[in-house]
């Protein structure tokens, strides 16, 4: 057993470990795609050697500082293994007004054992403002989620997010209008829906959007807010603006409507209801992110300590780059 | 500040390391080794390039920290602020002041040849840990510029006594002041992967992305840790070998810095 240790302590296995994940990380840096199967083998080679290498290595037992920071290393290597079987990422676009629904959000990446306890994220989407400074130059994000069981709202944005069981949403760039349409079919049945404009205003060019009626009638909606972005002064993005909503229908007839202006087309009435802002979320899940840089300090203050203790060493016990003494 | 006085800033510090090194060496070879001289050329140098960095933060009203002319010119300041006090702290690191000099030329010169554009710094991105991530990340690269002009000189000088590689008169300071900068550069490049994983987390939401310039850099904090494993397995490694491989090390910092984040479509791209 204690030989086995020893081969999967040795050093060459470390450089050969090192110079193979060197490899796959060139490989990485062509196709990040598929960045994590390409690391697992040598990172799985190099942990095993990391804790052999901590058990049976007397140089660590001589190296206090060199030891804590493999075992802070070691620390980080399960750390961000256990991240990756857990974690989750996600985007999901929220209209003021509308209730968090976990089905609408569309995952980038899910860990093969992520809990799935999204459902018991509860809140709805309150008023979003984006300030900008002159020049077009995006300031401050303010998003207020209004919280469903405690009456209670909690506004963010930008750096500061909002976390709820464990999932983290931030706010990001992409953000824009939402025209709310009431429907009602021949049978006095009423459904109220969002139609989200292109972020804005990266895209306050092109601010329109296709919407088939439940009828089945493709409809081309176009956002006309008047007045263009005002690129040399201050101004807030909300959703208090005046709009007037211009509909195409597949014969190419433009109707423009105002807000509480209907429309009767085959099969239905179409209301403006109102115009609201959506913002685009990103959601992210993972425990372990505390404790992996809880980890990464440790080991980093552990690498300092041992480099100064280098630094100090005399010149006739010079203590080499890993912290072995050696001879003058 | 106007742009023309940025750039007259930046031309007459790229004149002063001209000049820095051509009394380098005329000092060489009348055998002076003094290097206060030295040390106040490139005082006056970093004073003009505080000036330009300046004049561009209070024009932008923002850090240098996007475009590829932000990242030469904040650091042209930075190493050589960091290579004027390890030479005046460390005398052995002063032997590689002519490797230097030559090679921050040649950054002023490559800066006065890209255009100064300015790119809006988005909200997300400016809190305290870009701050820490940045600082950290020119340490290194400042830390290791002096490893590898040291390694460089030696291995010119070991490879000048034809047959036998052998390490020079002075060559054992210079060798363990390879050594212990590599060594300090390895931690501010552990701290800089760390800070920055903290600010990307806050500012595009994940720590880790596996974008170009990330993995670059996990790839150079690799290669520096198999160096410094490779010294110890192999006791009897020429010590040319381990020279040789510290300038490779450092000519991946310098690609790393300077090229993958301009040339890639990451959120670390310079241009966003």
């Amino acid at each position: 057993m204690r030989s086995l240790l020893k081969t999967l302590a040795s050093l060459r296995l470390t450089l050969v470990g090192l110079v193979w994940l060197i490899l796959n990380a060139i490989a990485v840096s062509q196709w990040p795609d598929g960045a994590i199967p390409w690391l697992v083998l040598p990172l799985a080679l190099l942990a095993l050697n990391l804790l052999a290498a901590i058990l049976v290595n007397r140089t660590f037992r001589l190296q206090s500082a060199l030891l804590v920071f493999h075992v802070g290393l070691l620390g980080v290597l399960i750390l961000v293994a256990a991240g990756v079987l857990v974690r989750f990422d996600g985007q999901i676009e929220l209209v003021e007004g509308e209730h968090f629904d976990p089905a609408a959000v569309r995952p980038m990446s899910r860990g093969w054992l992520h809990p799935r306890r999204m459902q018991n994220v509860e809140f709805s989407q309150g008023p979003i403002e984006v300030r900008y400074v002159s020049g077009l130059r995006r300031d401050t994000t303010h998003s207020t989620l209004n919280m469903s069981d405690e009456g209670s709202s909690y506004t963010f944005g930008d750096r500061q997010g909002f976390s709820s069981h464990g999932y983290r949403f931030m706010t990001t760039p992409n953000k824009g209008f939402s025209v709310l349409l009431l429907w009602e079919d021949v049978d006095g049945n009423e459904g109220l829906g969002a139609v989200n404009f292109p972020s804005y205003p990266e895209f306050e060019w092109k601010q329109q959007n296709e919407w088939t009626t439940p009828s089945g009638e493709q409809l081309t909606l176009e956002l006309d807010l008047g007045t263009g972005v005002p690129e040399d002064s201050a101004w807030t993005l909300n959703s208090d603006v005046e709009f007037e909503l211009l509909v195409r229908n597949e014969e190419g007839e433009t109707l423009a409507l105002a807000p509480g202006d209907s429309l009767s087309i085959a099969g239905g009435r179409m209301t403006v209801a109102d115009l609201r802002l959506w913002m685009g979320y990103r959601i992210d899940y993972d425990p372990f992110l505390s404790w992996l840089l809880a980890a990464a300090f440790l080991s980093l203050g552990a690498l300092t300590v041992h480099v100064q203790q280098k630094f100090r060493a005399p010149r006739g016990a010079t203590v080499n780059a890993l912290g072995r003494q050696q001879e003058a | 500040m106007s742009p023309v006085v940025e750039k007259s800033l930046l031309i007459a510090a790229v004149a002063g390391f001209g000049a820095t090194l051509l009394l380098r060496l005329v000092m060489n070879r009348r055998g002076n080794e003094s290097w206060w001289p030295l040390a106040g050329g490139l005082s006056v140098v970093l004073l003009f390039l505080l000036m330009a960095v300046t004049a561009r933060w209070l024009r932008e009203s923002q850090g240098p920290f996007l475009t590829l002319y932000d990242i030469l010119l904040s650091n042209l300041f930075s190493l050589t602020l960091v290579f004027l006090i390890a030479a005046s702290l460390v005398p052995a690191l002063r032997t590689a002041t002519t490797i230097v000099l030559a090679f921050l030329g040649l950054l002023g010169i490559w800066s006065l040849n890209v255009a100064p554009d300015a790119v809006p710094l988005p909200a997300t991105f400016d809190n305290p840990w870009l701050w820490l991530h940045v600082l950290s990340g020119k340490l290194f690269l400042g830390l290791c510029m002096l490893a590898a002009g040291t390694a460089l000189l030696l291995l010119t000088r070991a490879t000048r006594t034809d047959k036998a590689v052998r390490i020079p008169d002075t060559g054992a300071d210079m060798d363990d002041a390879v050594w212990l900068t590599l060594s300090l550069a390895f931690v501010c490049h552990s701290f800089m992967l760390i800070a920055g994983a903290i600010w990307a987390h806050s500012a595009w939401g994940r720590y880790w992305a596996w974008d170009s310039l990330e993995t670059w850099t996990f790839i150079t904090w690799l290669a520096i840790a198999l160096l410094l494993h490779a010294r110890v397995t192999f006791r009897r490694m020429p010590a040319s070998v381990g020279w040789s491989a510290v300038v490779v090390i450092f000519g991946l910092a310098v690609l790393t810095f300077f090229g993958v984040p301009f040339i890639s479509i990451a959120p670390h791209k310079g241009v966003m």
